[in-house]
């Protein structure tokens, strides 16, 4: 039998650009974050100059991101509430202290880079580290908290979260390597090959699991992948953002332009993803 | 016997060492385990204290008794007097679905509001605490603290919530509790044509509500969610409770 709705009310989308481009931003400062950190800790002197940079960009990427955030709030100059009150069941709450510890601990490190005293930024680079992670895991945590959206409510939106927050923040200290050493850019590149590898069967994996979904869910699969969400999802982040530069990756002279190829795909890639998952993911009405 | 001689006396230094190390891993992982579960046990105990909902005290709730309505919006706009709800957005509406081709159609109505959950998904969501939930089970915004991050909004699978383009927070049904707590029912309730829409305190058997849940059989909208709404449906179409495909 044919079925229509003839009257009904869909509010608007809870979340929009500015929360994209906060996921996106503090995904990069963290990922940048943790690769200063390992280039520091087990770059040995090859691996200095890009940690420096690395550091130091962080929390220049984050505070942007962070800024974003404030932007999207109805009363931005109440922002200081977030840190008032607290509720244990709201991944929110955790994330704002999350963020706010890592910030200071990302700009403490750049200070110390900056200072040049990288030596005694050590014991920050492990305990830094500990916090980037949390804070490329929290974004997609509070995206599954939402238990109405289904391209949310996925046990594997934090984990693709987190790995395509460390590849892009990668994508950044690739794109900022110029004129390191090249020992420690091919180790840049090798590692950056197996994150988006990573990303790539995590990414399948949610994609199959949806299409093999029924209701909301395959809705949801409808979404990512046909219409102008899916020329994103598909051809923006599947195809141009992981499976080209991982093949770029894998030719074993690469110049510099190629290079600056590449960091750029996987951030296109990851924006769109982000985008697609943060709004497509509202796309599926609620009722 | 070989295997507890070197147990009891390692026969190097080397050995003594991993056993050392043995032992030292296992506090390590105690005391991860123990601070787990500190965690753990805290995070219940805030969890048992946001649900312990004190029982035998008021409970509203609401009754829609579909073989009644007439489906006029009377509520709908009732609510929108009532509350000032600007253009746009609403905090009560009814959703209405046709089926079939002539001549053999039909039309369903669905009014819709925030169900008052008992275990509300956006009051869990709120960084601030300024969606919460009375004893009486009705689900607020506290105004002068929501900073409008519109997470309750995305967390509430039922869209029951809307930014307020005016006030610059989040805005949602109140139940009327201006109304309610001076002793006058929810404005849609008092304005609905076919008395489909009945109020009152869960808790209190002699209610009307309370007696038509007893004895009837009530639906809600998204049962599998867990929010345990507290707007119970009577009769309702079960393909217009749920999202509303093409073709059935
Ligand atoms: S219907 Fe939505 S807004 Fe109302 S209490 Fe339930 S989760 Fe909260
Ligand atoms: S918009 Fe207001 S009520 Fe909603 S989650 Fe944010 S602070 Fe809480
Ligand atoms: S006022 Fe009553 S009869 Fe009219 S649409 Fe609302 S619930 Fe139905």
């Amino acid at each position: 039998m044919p079925q229509v709705i003839f009257y009904d009310v869909n509010h608007h989308e809870a979340m929009g650009l500015l929360v994209v481009i906060y996921f996106f931003m503090s995904g990069l400062g963290a990922g940048a974050f943790l690769t200063g950190a390992a280039f520091q800790l087990f770059g040995g002197p090859n691996g200095a100059k890009i940690a420096k940079r690395a550091a130091i960009a962080a929390p220049i990427l984050l505070i942007p991101g962070l800024l974003c955030l404030m932007l999207d709030l109805g009363q931005p100059m109440r922002f200081f509430n977030l840190m008032l009150y607290f509720n244990v069941q709201s991944i929110a709450s955790w994330g704002v202290w999350l963020i706010n510890i890592f910030m200071g601990l990302s700009v403490l490190f750049a200070l110390l880079h900056f200072a040049g005293k990288a030596k005694a930024a050590r014991p920050l680079a492990y305990l830094g580290s500990v916090f980037a992670i949390a804070v490329g895991l929290y974004s997609g945590m509070l995206l599954y908290q939402m238990r109405g959206y289904e391209l949310w409510h996925s046990a594997l939106v934090p984990p693709i979260f987190l790995v395509s927050a460390i590849a892009s923040g990668m994508a950044v200290v690739l794109l900022l390597s110029r004129g390191s050493d090249p020992q420690a850019i091919r180790t840049l590149t090798r590692a950056l090959a197996v994150v988006i590898g990573v990303d790539l069967v995590l990414a399948l994996t949610e994609i199959l699991t949806l299409v093999w979904s029924h209701g909301a869910k395959g809705e949801a699969a409808d979404v990512i992948l046909s219409g102008g969400f899916g020329f994103m999802f598909i051809g923006l982040y599947l195809i141009l953002g992981l499976v080209l530069p991982l093949l770029l990756l894998m030719r074993r002279q690469a110049g510099r332009g190629v290079y600056v190829t590449i960091a750029v795909m996987v951030l296109v890639g990851t924006l769109a993803m982000r985008f697609v998952i943060v709004i497509g993911g509202q796309a599926v009405p609620l009722s | 016997m070989n295997e507890r001689q070197t147990s009891k006396e390692p026969r190097s230094g080397g050995d003594r060492e991993g056993l050392l190390n043995r032992r030292e891993a296992l506090k390590a992982g105690a005391v991860g385990a123990v601070g787990a579960i500190g965690v753990l046990s805290g995070y219940t105990a805030a969890r048992a204290a946001v649900d312990d909902k004190s029982a035998g005290q008021v409970r509203y709730a609401m009754v829609i008794d579909l073989r009644k309505c007439i489906g006029c919006h009377a509520c709908s706009v009732a609510c929108k007097s009532e509350n000032n709800v600007p253009l746009g957005v609403w905090r009560t509406w009814v959703k209405q679905v046709e089926r079939g081709g002539f001549p053999s159609t039909q039309r369903h109505f669905l009014p819709r509001l925030c169900n008052h959950c008992q275990e509300p998904a956006c009051v869990e969501a709120c960084p601030t605490r300024s969606a919460y939930q009375r004893d009486d089970g009705v689900v607020l915004v506290r105004e002068e603290r929501c900073i409008g991050c519109k997470l309750c909004m995305a967390a509430c699978p039922y869209d029951a919530r809307f930014f307020h383009p005016e006030k610059k927070i989040v805005n949602k049904c109140t139940f009327c509790v201006h109304r309610v707590d001076k002793g006058v029912v929810p404005s849609c309730v008092n304005t609905c044509q076919g008395n489909a829409r009945i109020f009152g305190d869960l808790n209190d058997p002699d209610s009307d509500v309370a007696k038509l849940v007893a004895r009837e059989s009530v639906q809600v909208l998204k049962p599998e969610l867990g929010t345990e709404p507290r707007v119970f449906y009577i009769g309702a179409d079960t393909g217009t409770m749920g999202r509303v495909r093409k073709e059935i």
